[in-house]
């Protein structure tokens, strides 16, 4: 269920859904303040929400209900203001040359004051910071990267932390990690990434933002998931590996057992497999209530399924196997 | 990359010579433009003519008179000034010139 409003646009009405007008609205106070200097500037940007306007009507009819992923597909067609006024300087080369430049200070000019305003945040944190997942640098969820963005602590170094936990803990750190995830929200509008970093979602703030920051737009014009889930792409492959191979051990364990140097290999292994066992579901479960799961790609589902079935043929090995070296205990 | 860079630059400096000769067919609606502009390939980001768009008629290139439009809110609809139509002609001049030093300079190539 999604909260949603009456916008208009250039002189058209439509409906609009509640993320979708924020990233709008975003978009178009970008557009102004980027042209703010222009003597004309309030008419191009006013221009351009007829123009989105109009691209509206094309896709969803006069009045009709816009998402969030059409919001971004028409802001990647009519482009960053940015781009606008850089393909707009049409002097000669060395004219070019300067605005480049000018532009790479001002950028560097920018970039100082967001870091001292980052800074300023942290020495008074709880200010206006907020917990968010971050979806433009995760690895499964975004999960580990929100936490580090919230504690201001490194991320690599925090993401070692998490995977040495999960080892430690065996998995009891995932089904905190899996909470985490059902119960935290995805940073998905520029202002929802602004709180996570603890920065004030003004106005000159997000337009900064969507003015120099290039992925968020490009990103998810293409599809989101396909490109972001490879984190956990890798890990279900490697995962899936893992248990095909243990397969071979415990296929040929008869012989095995003899050597002990192999008994440890099959106690982890053994574990793997019973952890994948639960995990699996249980992920898929917690992903489905908390309504989530439509954050997965189908070839991340897929590959879960795979691993879950390897996993089930491995812990039906071990347990058979368990009850074969039981029984020739109880022989000889 | 760089390919691009250069394909790039090549549109950008045909852009407002291949707008003024659509401007002087007939008064354009910006949209019109666009999808005149998107079909020979020579805009990507379709914010970019606004501005340009805005600067010409600075320039005192080009004009532009609201209309009715069949549906939705009216439209502006840019055409030439004399005074674009003068520079126009300029222009083709130079477009001449320009392509007449490109298919010299091929032809040069080519014998060699």
């Amino acid at each position: 269920m999604k909260k949603s409003f009456n916008v208009n646009l250039g002189g058209r009405i439509f409906q609009i859904d509640e993320d979708a007008y924020e990233q709008l609205n975003d978009y178009l106070v970008s557009v102004r303040t980027c042209f703010m200097n222009n003597e004309c500037g309030e008419e191009i940007a006013a221009d351009i929400e007829a123009r989105i306007g109009e691209l509206f009507v094309a896709r969803v009819g006069d009045g009709g209900i816009v998402t969030l992923a059409l919001v971004n597909e028409m802001i990647a067609r009519v482009g960053k203001p940015e781009s606008m006024v850089d393909e707009d300087e049409m002097g000669g080369d060395t004219d070019k040359e300067r605005t480049k430049k000018s532009m790479g200070e001002e950028f560097a000019e920018r970039a100082g004051e967001f870091a001292e305003k980052t800074e300023e945040y942290i020495k008074n944190m709880s200010m206006g910071k907020k917990l968010f997942r971050d979806g433009d640098n995760k690895m499964i969820a975004g999960v580990v990267s929100g936490l580090a963005l919230y504690f201001n602590i490194n991320v690599t170094l925090l993401r070692v932390i998490a995977v040495f936990l999960i080892f430690v803990t065996t998995f009891w750190a995932f089904l905190l990690y899996l909470v985490l995830w059902a119960i935290v929200p995805l940073a998905i509008t520029t202002t929802d990434k602004l709180r996570m970093q603890g920065v004030e979602p003004t106005p000159e703030n997000i337009a900064e933002r969507l003015t120099y920051e290039e992925p968020a737009i490009d990103k998810i014009v293409r599809n989101l998931k396909e490109v972001d889930n490879k984190g956990i792409t890798t890990l279900l492959i490697i995962l899936g590996c893992v248990l095909f191979l243990s397969m071979f051990i415990f296929g040929v364990n008869m012989d095995c057992y003899g050597f002990m140097g192999m008994i440890p290999v099959l106690f982890v292994v053994g574990w793997i497999g019973i952890i994948t066992a639960f995990a699996i579901p249980v992920t898929a479960i917690v992903l489905v209530v908390s309504k989530r799961w439509n954050e997965l790609s189908s070839s991340v589902i897929w590959l879960m399924l795979m691993d879950w079935v390897l996993s089930l043929v491995l812990v039906s090995r071990f347990s058979m196997n368990f009850t074969l070296l039981n029984l020739l205990n109880s022989i000889f | 990359m760089y390919v691009e860079n250069v394909k790039s630059q090549m549109r950008k400096g045909m852009l407002e010579y291949c707008i003024m000769l659509l401007l002087n067919k007939k008064p354009y609606y910006s949209s019109d433009i666009i999808d005149e502009l998107e079909r020979a390939n020579l805009i990507v980001v379709e914010g970019t003519l606004y501005p340009l768009l805005s600067r010409l008629k600075k320039e005192g290139v080009l004009d532009y008179e609201w209309q009715e439009s069949p549906s939705g809110p009216p439209r502006k609809y840019y055409r030439l000034t004399d005074e674009g139509v003068a520079l126009l002609a300029a222009l083709d001049e130079n477009w001449a010139s320009l392509a007449g030093t490109v298919d010299r300079i091929k032809a040069l190539g080519g014998a060699m």
